[in-house]
């Protein structure tokens, strides 16, 4: 098991000019890993962060979009995956949060632990599909997996965070990051 | 040229190039001019608020997308609506297949079909019924350049007088 963090850092010490997009829990982690301009926060309906990004990887074929997606959210659109399967984007990366539980919405559990994310993934026809336990082998993994044509999925393993911790909704969903995320993306 | 040539015109004039659509029947000529067309990136979602998010994305990497779906489908997607297109001024074109009046045999398409304009209204979403082929040009077009400019989604709604309605529903209703 790996805390999402430490996965995130090991993450930001590898990007350069992707777009990423993180969901809920995952995104007041990485705004304070990671405050850039090119981060989108998947606002509005849960759940709909992989679509987003299917959106923006067809808008931008030029940019690498990364969804840091949480196990709650990909079950309520888990269709989402044989979408993004059938287009197939190459500059798709899905990383699944996978923590078995709705950590943002008191911490109950996920109807079941045990699925095997990745496995769906695979089904649902990604390029690649990999989990990941333990930080030295994601960090290690990171480089090569991140070169791949997509779509490519990774589940990490992490440990259940704090409940209830104080999240910043008003900094996260301020329009300037919206504004300045689109002219990141002209410039 | 028929409805659905002249409706796919208009968006390819307004560089309406995404299409996300959930498959019905009478959509069929729409989403077979869309994927025969490469000027338009086609989406077949799994539902219509995964249609949406799709859209929403696309628009926030700077390209213009619209989302085709039925009549019950738009009822799977207030959520999406509220929480997601309307706060976050995402201009989607939203296109509807009417169901549930003019010759419906399913109840459950016309308890959908009484309350699809009354969220629509709710939510301050314009939209517009099109009956006729002669005036869909002006009003397709000019409402997207509002939504664009405005930043706000729009919706059209096909009525069976523009598309001649779903002819399972007429095969059934005639039996």
């Amino acid at each position: 098991m790996m805390k999402r963090d430490e996965c995130f850092r090991a993450l930001a010490r590898q990007l350069r000019a992707e777009i990423v997009l993180p969901v809920y829990s995952s995104a007041f982690d990485w705004l304070e890993i990671a405050p850039r301009a090119l981060n989108y926060f998947a606002f509005g309906a849960m759940g709909l962060g992989s679509s987003h990004a299917l959106g923006l990887a067809l808008g931008r074929p030029d940019r690498r979009v990364i969804v840091l997606d949480g196990d709650g959210s990909l079950l309520m659109n888990l269709g989402s995956l044989v979408t993004i399967g059938a287009v197939a984007p190459k500059n798709f990366v899905h990383f699944l949060c996978r923590n078995g539980s709705y950590e943002a919405n008191g911490g109950h559990p996920i109807p079941r632990k045990e699925v095997d994310f990745s496995g769906l993934a695979q089904a649902a026809g990604y390029a690649h599909c990999v989990d990941f336990d333990t930080l030295a082998k994601f960090e290690s993994a990171l480089p090569q997996l991140l070169k791949q044509d997509g779509p490519i999925f990774a589940t990490l393993h992490i440990e259940k965070g704090a409940l209830s911790p104080e999240f910043n909704y008003r900094s996260l969903e301020d329009p300037k990051r919206r504004q300045d995320f689109r002219a990141a993306l002209r410039g | 040229m028929n409805w659905s040539d002249t409706f796919l015109d208009v968006l390819k004039k307004n560089d309406v190039r995404l299409i996300s659509y959930v498959p019905d029947n009478v959509l069929t000529p729409l989403i077979k001019g869309v994927t025969a067309d490469n000027y338009f990136i086609s989406v077949n979602a799994t539902r219509e608020d995964e249609a949406m998010g799709i859209v929403a994305g696309a628009w926030m990497g700077g390209m213009k997308g619209a989302v085709m779906m039925q009549t019950s489908g738009f009822a799977v997607a207030p959520n999406a609506l509220a929480s997601l297109l309307v706060p976050f001024q995402i201009p989607a074109i939203l296109v509807i297949s009417e169901r549930g009046t003019l010759g419906e045999f399913n109840i459950g398409q016309v308890a959908v079909a009484k309350i699809m304009r009354p969220i629509l209204d709710t939510l301050s979403v314009e939209h517009h019924t099109l009956t006729d082929e002669a005036k869909l040009g002006f009003i397709v077009d000019s409402s997207i350049k509002q939504a664009v400019t405005t930043q706000s989604p729009v919706a059209f709604i096909l009525s069976p007088l523009l598309t001649g309605g779903n002819p399972v529903a007429h095969a059934k209703l005639s039996a």
